[in-house]
């Protein structure tokens, strides 16, 4: 039979851009995602410069007080910490910003130290917490979803009683109390040795505690694929367990997981602000957004630029993080066709 | 019979509902109830039956994508059906599945190279080299071409992409090859060019099928032997032209009068049996026949003892207490 006769082989035409080379073409013409990636690596760069803008613009240490110092502002030399404009002079006024690119751009907090060189710091901190801890929880909820959906049976049972176990705990209760007793001591286990102040705590600490809420949707999608056709098609074969799990369900998990990264990280931002707003997450003198939010909490009358900055920080990076998550989802939805 | 490829003997597979802690809420549900028949060396044995009376759930016991949960299943003379591990994958390279739904049956992220390689890489058959070789000489066999093979399969139709399921399942040249309605998701006249793709092979390479299929009209081109399931029992068992030309048990007969007549001529002699009433829940089956609610010709006894499927003169099994014929 020659092929112009064959009508199942008429239709050669090249052969489709893979999966992934589709989803970011169409992430592309996501105007709003586009933009909030955008943003979300202005945010991580400027953090990231954090050391070089303390050096040569601010010309600070914003991790030692500057309780007696002083700056050049208009022409005239002020005190950095000046006496309260009450009638009774109690308390102290910090300088306030100059809005403009040099020492003090942001004003001072109450220890006369430099809010806006803080500000980069503590989001490098806030960056770093985040995106790590999402890692691990996104890590561990792929493994134990992925594990107990396909395996059902004992491994299926003792791992949804571990996540039940986490989830009975309110999410914020469980943090406050491991950071409570971890902070206080440090862990000391055998070869590992975290202290008190490393950053590790709070990243370990956050990216546990989400684990069960994307463990769950894991393990529900891979109960599902486990019955399709196709993996029923693969066991047929013979395969071997590993095989199935690298090429036919894992890859049907990542695009879920990728929707759920920026949403995660988001949700990491948030509650290490929160704990280090309650003092249980990054240690002073280490700073984060929640640190400085904490420390802006006594001027907040007086100053509210220290508390309003990091906060304003904290919503436009989780606001980006949401609106490229959306962007991610729609991208990654094979029913959603490519718009022209 | 011992020089049958397959053998399955009183193979039973039961469901239990309800709670799993309350055993006084337990239903036992028997899709499969004690099935025994064998298939020759490239013989074909289509199982036909309505939807839902367990020819499914058979072919996936066969298969063991399924656990039986009574019953044996012999396959080339090893007993199968508690094989476990590595001893079960090495069975599965004799014994290949085609499934119903060729949209769902390949792995949307995988191009079709890497679906129809992947039998051969998991049992290790050859080079790389050859697995490429071999993987085109499949392709080709199936009818498409090997630029085929660099596509993902949302960009085939449904009737090429049952061509690569078949690729697949051919890649171990297993002895056996159990196919689950390949062509009943399919276009009346791709489901024709399937049949004629499977009949070629089956001839070619000497291949045995379990064909499941609820259309008789496709079980008349392809199986040599037909099995009648209804609620879990095979009810006749015969040669193909035999039993659809003459059939010896009521199920059947009425079975066989709802395929249409292409002849406006023949049609108009034709009688249709229509049943009465909807296939009884196979949670709580009737007690004897399981066919007597429906049955034109039932008696007493039928209401009392299940007829045993038993040897006819002329040589079909039928479970019936009056049978039509023979």
């Amino acid at each position: 039979m020659s092929d112009a006769t064959n009508p199942l082989v008429t239709d050669i035409a090249p052969p489709a851009p893979g999966y992934w080379a589709t989803a970011g073409r169409k992430l592309i013409r996501d105007r709003a995602a586009i933009v909030s990636l955008a943003v979300l690596i202005i945010i991580a760069l400027l953090c990231a410069a954090a050391p070089w803008y303390a050096q040569h613009i601010a010309r600070t240490d914003p991790f030692q007080s500057n309780l007696s110092g002083t700056v050049i502002r208009h022409g005239k030399t002020v005190e950095v910490l000046a006496a309260a404009n009450n009638p009774l002079h109690l308390g102290i006024e910090p300088i306030g910003p100059s809005w403009r690119l040099g020492p003090y751009m942001l004003g001072a907090d109450d220890q006369g130290r430099d809010v806006a060189a803080r500000l980069l710091y503590g989001g490098r901190n806030s960056l770093i917490i985040s995106f790590i801890s999402a890692g691990i929880c996104l890590g561990l909820a792929a493994i134990t979803g992925i594990l107990s959906g396909y395996f059902g049976g004992w491994t299926d049972r003792i791992i949804s009683w571990l996540l039940d176990a986490l989830w009975a705990f309110p999410v914020f209760l469980l943090a406050i109390s491991l950071s409570v007793v971890l902070i206080a001591h440090g862990i000391d286990i055998g070869p590992i040795r975290l202290d008190a102040s490393s950053l590790a705590l709070p990243i370990t600490i956050i990216g546990i505690i989400y684990v069960p809420y994307v463990a769950r949707p894991v393990r529900g999608l891979v109960i599902g694929l486990r019955q399709s056709e196709y993996v029923l098609a693969a066991i047929g074969i013979g395969g071997p367990a590993w095989r199935i799990l690298w090429f036919d369900i894992l890859p049907n998990v990542i695009s879920s997981l990728v929707v759920f990264a920026p949403l995660i990280v988001a949700l990491d931002l948030l509650t290490e602000a929160a704990l280090s707003f309650l003092s249980i997450g990054v240690q002073p003198p280490a700073a984060s957004w929640g640190t400085i939010i904490e420390n802006g909490e006594s001027l907040i009358y007086t100053r509210p630029i220290v508390a309003i900055a990091p906060g304003i920080a904290i919503v436009i990076t989780v606001l980006a993080l949401n609106i490229l998550g959306d962007g991610l989802r729609d991208a990654l939805d094979p029913r959603a066709k490519l718009r022209n | 019979m011992s020089d049958a490829l397959l053998s399955i003997d009183k193979l039973t597979k039961t469901y239990t509902t309800g709670s799993a802690l309350l055993a006084s809420g337990k239903t036992m549900i028997r899709a499969v109830d004690a099935v025994s028949f064998t298939i020759a060396n490239g013989e074909t044995l289509g199982l036909v039956g309505e939807s839902g009376c367990g020819k499914s759930t058979l072919g996936r016991c066969v298969t063991r994508l399924l656990d039986v949960s009574s019953g044996s299943i012999t396959l080339a003379g090893t007993d199968i059906t508690r094989q476990r591990g590595a001893a079960l994958r090495e069975t599965r390279a004799g014994l290949q599945m085609i499934f119903q739904d060729p949209y769902a049956s390949l792995n949307p992220r995988r191009r079709v190279r890497d679906i129809v390689a992947e039998p051969l890489i998991v049992h290790h058959r050859g080079t790389r080299r050859d697995i490429r070789d071999n993987v085109a000489a499949l392709i080709q066999a199936v009818g498409l071409r090997s630029e085929h093979l660099d596509r993902f399969p949302h960009e085939f139709s449904g009737g090429q992409r049952q061509r690569v399921g078949i690729a697949r399942a051919l890649a171990l040249s297993p002895k056996l090859i159990v196919a689950d309605e390949p062509v009943s998701a399919l276009d009346v006249s791709v489901q024709a060019q399937i049949i004629n793709l499977l009949t070629d092979l089956k001839r070619e390479r000497g291949i045995a099928f379990l064909f499941i299929a609820h259309d008789l009209g496709v079980v008349r081109q392809i199986a040599d032997r037909v099995a009648v399931m209804y609620l879990g029992n095979i009810i006749e068992l015969g040669a193909t032209e035999q039993i659809l030309a003459a059939p010896a048990h009521p199920y059947t007969e009425a079975l066989i009068s709802a395929v249409p007549v292409a002849d406006p001529a023949r049609a108009a002699h034709k009688t249709r049996i229509v049943l009465a009433g909807d296939p009884p829940s196979p949670a709580n089956p009737p007690r004897g026949c399981p066919f007597h609610p429906r049955c034109g010709y039932a008696t007493d006894i039928c209401k009392t003892t299940k007829p045993a499927l038993e040897v006819l003169n002329d040589g079909r099994f039928t479970a019936c207490h009056h049978p039509r014929q023979g």
